[in-house]
């Protein structure tokens, strides 16, 4: 085994509790797996404290009303737990973690009637920035592993630069919109508000159905529909096999 | 653009953007800041910080135990036009699996061996030649010890910095916390370093960790004892320009920040003096 492989081998023991469950010494000299693990544990805690603190940047913002931040989750017993089974960069990892967060500030006295839209959007965003995990590439275009859609009972464009400003949201708001969340290879993240087309075409994208099929699902041309996956294959929103694209 | 201090030790910080303005009113004893990450598009400020202090490139450009890639060096290289700083920083790091599948998200030391050596000169001399800066490199701390190792990290950074010619950025804290959970006296494991190939010097503050069960890198005050520690690496250090506190983090403060500074001023004897640059 060349020492560049040795070392893949120690990333992957402090990334993956499973490799650390399967092979308690792995790479490690004797006597240092405890020492490694509380490392592991160390790294994982300090990367989904910083992400839950840039993604629901905004629900900070009413922590005198809340008395709550998503951060603090990384500090509950429940998440020593998680520490002990997590991928760090997984998607699932990022479930688990955006959902702890997300229960938690749902549980707070609620500063307005758009709270719980606002953290579905932060938990979107704090996906993305989570994971690191790749989607699997079929031949079929598929989604990235992140990505999501969702639609918003709340006009979030306009709403969030009013909240970055302190100014107060007004029921003209309560307007739906629809939302992509994305992550590239190459860690660039994207929120962007998508048409009922592209929503239906990147719903339609599921790993298994062919373009033809997902212009068909979606009611557009096959040509539409390779435009917009190829729009939202630049935004990592979606994976085109090279014989698709 | 501000020119870097020639005449005497620079004394500075990173720039933390959410302390850009603290920085532009009361920052007149903060002689260069270190760009950690590169100017947000919506940062503002950032011009006015760019007028204002002299940069240092101080970003993640790549792990040199692999090849950077054209679209890297290119960054790198973009980057640095837009700093102008005296050289250009990276760190003895390897936390990204080669197939990019698993990241540590944080810096995170290479094996000790003749591959890895090998590795890090040759794409160190690559990202520097490429960028047309000189590099310095920064040592990172291990919290426990991996098979196959084949020497120590003080011989790995020398060997490194002999056949590079690069300069060593020396990170107080990181060798206070590989001294200490080595059990080691922290000079004499410091002085097997090869000081005199130090450029800039780190200093920083240590906290108690919950899941280390001891100290850690941490956004607080310097330890008296890593300011001495820093002095006394300045006095073996004949090429050293600069010094920097190290704290890049979203919850320090000005109060903190600004403390921190005037206690390295005092530690390593700068005067507030007006600026004067070259």
């Amino acid at each position: 085994m060349s020492d560049r492989a040795v070392q893949d081998e120690v990333i992957r023991y402090l990334a993956d509790a499973k490799v650390r469950a399967q092979k308690p010494q792995g790479p490690i000299c004797a006597g240092e797996a405890a020492k490694a693990s509380q490392f592991a544990h160390f790294l994982a805690r300090r990367y989904y404290r910083d992400r839950l603190a840039r993604s629901f940047r905004y629900s900070h913002r009413f922590r005198r009303q809340t008395g709550r931040i998503a951060e603090e989750v990384a500090d509950v017993k429940e998440f020593d737990l998680f520490l002990s089974q997590c991928v760090m960069g997984s998607l699932e990892s990022a479930q688990q973690v955006g959902g702890m967060a997300r229960a938690r500030l749902c549980a707070a006295p609620e500063p307005g009637p758009w709270w719980h839209e606002l953290l579905e959007y932060e938990y979107a965003y704090f996906l993305q920035t989570a994971t690191t995990e790749r989607g699997v590439a079929t031949d079929r275009p598929s989604r990235g592993a992140s990505a999501l859609c969702r639609r918003f009972a709340w006009a979030m464009p306009e709403m969030l630069p009013l909240l970055r400003a302190g100014e107060p949201i007004g029921s003209d708001l309560r307007r739906e919109s629809a939302l992509l969340f994305s992550r590239t290879y190459a860690g660039r993240l994207f929120v962007v508000q998508v048409d009922a087309i592209a929503e239906s075409i990147f719903h339609a994208t599921d790993g298994a159905s062919t373009v033809d099929e997902i212009a068909a699902a979606a009611g557009v041309s096959v040509e539409q529909a390779r435009e917009t996956l190829q729009t939202l294959s630049g935004i990592g929103a979606v994976i085109i096999p090279d014989d698709a694209s | 653009m501000p020119s870097f201090i020639a005449e005497r030790l620079s004394v500075g910080t990173f720039y933390n953007p959410h302390l850009a303005e603290a920085l532009l009113s009361e920052g007149e004893h903060i002689d260069h800041l270190s760009m950690a990450d590169p100017p947000a598009a919506d940062d503002a400020a950032f011009p006015r910080i760019r007028e204002r202090f002299p940069l240092l490139l101080h970003d993640y450009l790549g792990q040199l135990a692999d090849p950077l890639s054209d679209h890297a060096l290119e960054r790198a290289r973009r980057l640095e036009e837009l700093y102008r700083g005296p050289w250009i920083a990276e760190h003895f790091q390897c936390l990204h699996t080669e197939d990019g599948r698993y990241t540590l998200d944080y810096v995170f030391p290479p094996l000790y061996t003749e591959d890895f050596l090998r590795r890090f000169v040759t794409n160190a001399r690559r990202l520097a030649d490429f960028v047309g800066a000189p590099l310095v490199m920064e040592n990172i701390p291990g919290f426990f010890s991996v098979e196959h190792a084949q020497m120590s990290e003080a011989e790995f950074l020398r060997r490194f910095f002999e056949e590079t010619g690069c300069g060593f950025l020396i990170d107080v804290p990181h060798l206070w916390l590989a001294a200490h959970y080595q059990e080691r006296d922290p000079r004499a494991y410091i002085g097997e370093f090869p000081l005199d190939k130090v450029v800039e010097i780190h200093v920083g503050g240590v906290e108690d960790d919950r899941d280390l069960g001891g100290p850690w890198v941490a956004p607080t005050r310097p330890k008296r004892e890593i300011l001495e520690l820093g002095v006394w690496i300045a006095e073996r250090a004949p090429g050293l320009r600069a010094v920097t506190v190290d704290q890049f983090s979203p919850a320090l403060t000005a109060n903190i920040m600004f403390e921190s500074v005037e206690m390295t001023r005092e530690a390593f004897g700068v005067s507030k003096a007006e600026r004067k640059t070259a």
